[in-house]
């Protein structure tokens, strides 16, 4: 599996670089804790989304499973804690 | 279940719980936690409740910083509120400044009493998630990340920041200005000018000594560029490999139609943002002194007399009118605004544009007879000053004789 984040807007509005983490290429353990944590992102949904956000940022999370693809959009003010979680995951371990 | 009103004594909902009620961040639910208790205090009498009514009163503007501790969720440990001293933590410190900073200056300049203009709380997050590179206005308060270490620096550090981000809450109380396309590049830019504008007034400086960039000092030195954004020459802020290049145009002419979405910067609301940040930034130069006075007075106005919808178009029209209003049809600042809309690349609708000739200072008509008036008058005065001596030569002369 692999899972690529890009960061997208914010106060600066700049190009973000995306990071990517591929399941054949981590720990064993990393792997699985990955994977549960996507299974879990893309079950929950996300709140409902704040209009009165300004300068949030949003994250795209592209989920390539074996050739399955699927994309996971949440933001600032409104992501899920499950979201959250394989957000952060990925910032710590994948570097840009 | 007996209503309040017929109960002067007893009420349904305990008079403590209505007084943690009142502290609510929700100003909806201190509002009606307030309504209720004086409602109640008129049958039994209402010093105490007013009194406690001013203590939690949201009149004041109090400032109160939160440490995330590296969370993402918007919450966190009390780390400084209004009447304590420093923290040890340097961004607490900072954002706590900042927050004063802003609040002072819409109260000093606009007489704006914080961002509601009803002495709404100053909240602040700083540490917010893990090397966060951002900060954010979530409708109620403000979020600071630390910053990478990498591209960015702590984002407590820029007064710019600050005043921008705050500025957002007061254009949700005066226009609301929609997030998206124009009307959202509008609010994009109304926070940069005024963020801009609180940074010039803390330093004392004027239009013409002011370096007009967003968010300098935020990239660390790693990363070559001056600003996250320029007023003064849109689109010249940073260019580099890492990042890109700054995508803001300066005219209508380069105007960037995005898609509105999250992708799309929801229409280049922090892209197109540009165009009426240079209007500002020619208008204040026109006009010269500090750009908070009549270059930020229209601006305000017009924000204030702006809509949720309200374009690029539909603002500068507004700016030049605002401009006549408080300084005169005609004047040096409605010319300043007008000649600035135009160099973006937008005509003020219904108002000409004046010669290059007609914009130089020649006396008038008016003028004209009004100082040859004067002359003649000045001349006459010198004519009886002259009579007036010679009689008093006159009569000292009949004096003297006379003596002797």
């Amino acid at each position: 599996m692999k899972v690529t984040l890009t960061p997208m807007g914010g106060f600066a509005a700049i190009r973000r670089p995306a990071r990517t983490l591929d399941t054949l290429l981590l720990p064993e353990s990393v792997a699985e804790r990955l994977q549960l944590l996507v299974k879990a992102a893309a079950t929950v949904q996300p709140g409902p989304i704040s209009e009165r956000v300004r300068d949030g940022m949003a994250y795209q999370i592209e989920i390539d499973d074996d050739g399955k693809t699927s994309s996971l959009v949440q933001s600032d003010g409104s992501m899920s804690p499950q979201f959250s979680a394989l957000l952060e995951f990925i910032e710590r371990n994948a570097k840009p | 279940m007996e209503r309040c009103a017929r109960l002067s004594i007893n009420c349904i909902v305990p008079p403590h719980i209505l007084k943690k009620l009142l502290e609510s961040k929700d100003r909806k639910v201190s509002e009606v936690a307030l309504n209720t208790l004086l409602t109640t205090s008129h049958l039994r009498g209402e010093r105490s409740v007013r009194a406690l009514a001013a203590i939690s009163s949201p009149e004041t503007a109090r400032r109160t910083i939160y440490d995330c501790r590296h969370g993402r969720i918007v919450s966190g440990k009390l780390a400084r509120s209004e009447d304590e001293p420093a923290s040890s933590d340097k961004p607490v410190n900072q954002a706590f400044d900042g927050f004063g900073h802003t609040r002072d200056f819409y109260k000093q300049v606009f007489n704006r009493n914080s961002i509601d203009d009803r002495g709404m709380r100053l909240n602040g997050y700083v540490h917010y998630g893990e090397s966060y590179q951002n900060a954010f206005w979530d409708g109620q308060e403000m979020i600071f990340g630390d910053g990478d270490g990498e591209i960015f620096t702590d984002f407590t550090g820029a007064l710019d920041v600050i005043g921008h981000e705050l500025t957002h809450g007061v254009t949700e109380f005066t226009a609301n200005l929609e997030y998206h396309n124009q009307s959202g590049a509008l609010n994009e830019s109304i926070s940069d000018v005024f963020g801009s504008l609180v940074m010039q007034w803390v330093n004392n400086q004027s239009a013409e000594q002011a370096d007009w960039l967003i968010g300098v000092g935020i990239f660390t030195p790693k990363i070559t560029g001056d600003a996250l954004r320029s007023m003064k020459a849109p689109g010249t802020a940073y260019d580099n490999d890492l990042i890109g290049k700054d995508p803001q145009p300066d005219n209508m002419s380069d105007y960037q139609t995005l898609p509105d979405t999250a992708q799309g910067d929801f229409g280049g609301v922090h892209i197109n943002s540009g165009i009426p940040n240079k209007a500002f930034y020619l208008t204040a130069i026109a006009i010269g002194g500090n750009a908070w006075e009549a270059p930020g007075h229209i601006w305000y106005e017009a924000l204030k007399a702006s809509t949720a919808t309200t374009n690029f178009q539909e603002f500068a029209d507004t700016t030049h009118s605002k401009a006549g209003q408080l300084y005169g049809t005609s004047g040096a600042e409605q010319q300043a605004v007008l000649l600035a809309w135009r160099e973006v690349g937008i005509r003020i609708s219904n108002a000409a544009i004046p010669s290059p000739a007609s914009r130089r200072k020649q006396p008038t008509a008016v003028e004209s007879d009004s100082y040859q008036q004067l002359s003649r008058q000045i001349g006459t005065i010198a004519e009886q000053i002259r009579v007036i001596s010679s009689e008093i030569s006159a009569l000292k002369n009949i004096t003297e004789k006379q003596a002797a």
